[in-house]
């Protein structure tokens, strides 16, 4: 039997793939496609069955998570040496990849598949990836029932067979609240680095040895629509529930104010849990914004 | 294919990543009067090998160079490892368009290491 491109045959049924709930779309329509509903963990093996694409190679990739070789036969890669969530979660992404590869690549002079930015097109092939694999009606029923949290996130990450971090991200994504993930890391602002004197500098006026100081800040962040926007590299306060996680490398929650666009402080929820990677200690926070109903629930909760 | 726009294009090219017209005579394996002619927009009949090289050493594609598609950058990383290891243009243009899942190698030499892992799958007319 011959594939059926999946991306294509979304194209032909959905009528349009140009604005990012389009996209969001092909999610659903490769679950229903292959008459899988929302139950969890998506057998995404029925899905390459239902289209006749064929099984993904597992290799060693270097640097690579996925790479979909043959977009037309939907050939994918997938690191063999990434944990089996993460190699989940790729397969589910280079799926994503096959829709854009049907859609229009060129805007004028500029590459745009289907019209987006290619880093555009990565988030959105990741949110496509999400919600295969954590379907949005079940993860908001799952809101309703417990809440956003650290502990709901668990819930889902054991259930859909995907990483702790890609529950929280999707938990956050999909807060009817103002909820974010943050992952911090001790580090330099860039600016900081560029400013730094150079071995050479440091010869000439025998200026002293000083690293500048590395705080925690923001590596990445990610939250629902109505979350604050989180600057890259803002640091926390040394006296925050966020680096008490970091420094005692143990997990911390609480209410505090926080500052994070540089004008106003505001009330925040977080619940903050240290992991180490290849040495480095990092930390990964689920933050609420509160506003008066958000800080009654809190305090009711109590 | 329009000589005179081919001419500009590698021109143009060539300065904006301040190459020399002898440097990159030596990338593409032709002569410097070679390059100078084809500026010029005189070089007659001039073979797609040498379009595909000269678009590898300038980091672009054979087609803006001769104005007929749009364009795709290739990063000097990948043109670095492309040139040294004597790559036909298809397969550096292949490696700069797949869609991967993770960081996009900034040396040559991790570009290498990204080739060694995939080259049976895009060098055996798998697509």
């Amino acid at each position: 039997m011959t594939s059926v491109h999946p991306g294509r045959l979304f194209v032909q049924k959905h009528g349009k793939a140009e604005a990012y709930e389009d996209v969001l779309a092909y999610a659903d329509f490769l679950r229903a496609e292959a008459g899988l509903d929302d139950v969890v963990p998506v057998d995404l093996y029925a899905i390459l069955d239902h289209f006749q694409l064929p099984q993904p190679q597992s290799l060693p990739l270097s640097n690579q998570q996925a790479l979909l070789i043959d977009s037309e036969c939907g050939t994918i890669l997938i690191n063999s040496e990434d944990p089996a969530q993460r190699q989940r979660f790729s397969l589910a992404h280079e799926l994503a990849e096959m829709l854009f590869s049907v859609l229009p690549q060129w805007t004028g002079l500029l590459r745009l598949p289907g019209g987006f930015r290619e880093r555009t097109k990565e988030k959105l092939c990741d949110c496509v990836a999400a919600n295969l694999l954590m379907p949005s009606n079940y993860v908001q029923q799952l809101i309703q029932q417990h809440n956003v949290s650290l502990e709901c996130a668990k819930f889902l990450s054991d259930k859909c067979d995907v990483s702790l971090t890609a529950a929280l991200v999707q938990l956050a994504r999909l807060s009817p609240r103002r909820h974010f993930i943050v992952l911090w890391r001790m580090k330099n602002k860039p600016a900081e680095i560029k400013k730094a004197p150079r071995p050479e500098q440091m010869a000439l006026f025998q200026m002293p040895d000083i690293p500048p100081p590395r705080k925690l800040r923001v590596e990445w962040s990610i939250g629902s629509p109505d979350a604050p926007f989180i600057p890259k590299d803002k640091s926390t306060e040394d006296s925050s529930f966020i680096f008490t996680a970091w420094k005692t490398n143990s997990f911390s929650f609480g209410k505090e104010r926080m500052t994070f666009d540089n004008r106003s402080a505001a009330w925040f929820y977080s619940e903050n849990m240290p992991f180490e990677s290849d040495g480095e200690r990092f930390v990964i926070s689920l933050i609420e914004r509160l506003g008066q109903n958000s800080l009654c629930c809190i305090l009711e909760k109590r | 294919m329009d000589a005179k726009e081919l001419g500009r294009q590698v021109q143009a090219k060539r300065k904006e990543i301040e190459m020399s017209q002898t440097e990159l005579a030596e990338f593409a394996g032709v002569s410097r009067n070679y390059i100078s002619l084809i500026e010029r927009g005189e070089a007659k009949n001039i073979s797609m090998r040498v379009i595909n090289q000269l678009a590898v050493a300038l980091g672009t594609s054979p087609a803006e160079l001769t104005g007929e598609t749009s364009m795709i950058t290739i990063p000097a990383s990948l043109r670095d490892f492309g040139i040294k290891n004597n790559l036909p243009y298809e397969v550096v243009d292949k490696l700069a368009r797949i869609p991967r899942r993770g960081k996009e190698p900034k040396t040559a030499e991790e570009w290498k290491n990204l080739y060694r892992a995939i080259s049976q799958f895009i060098e055996t007319g798998n697509e």
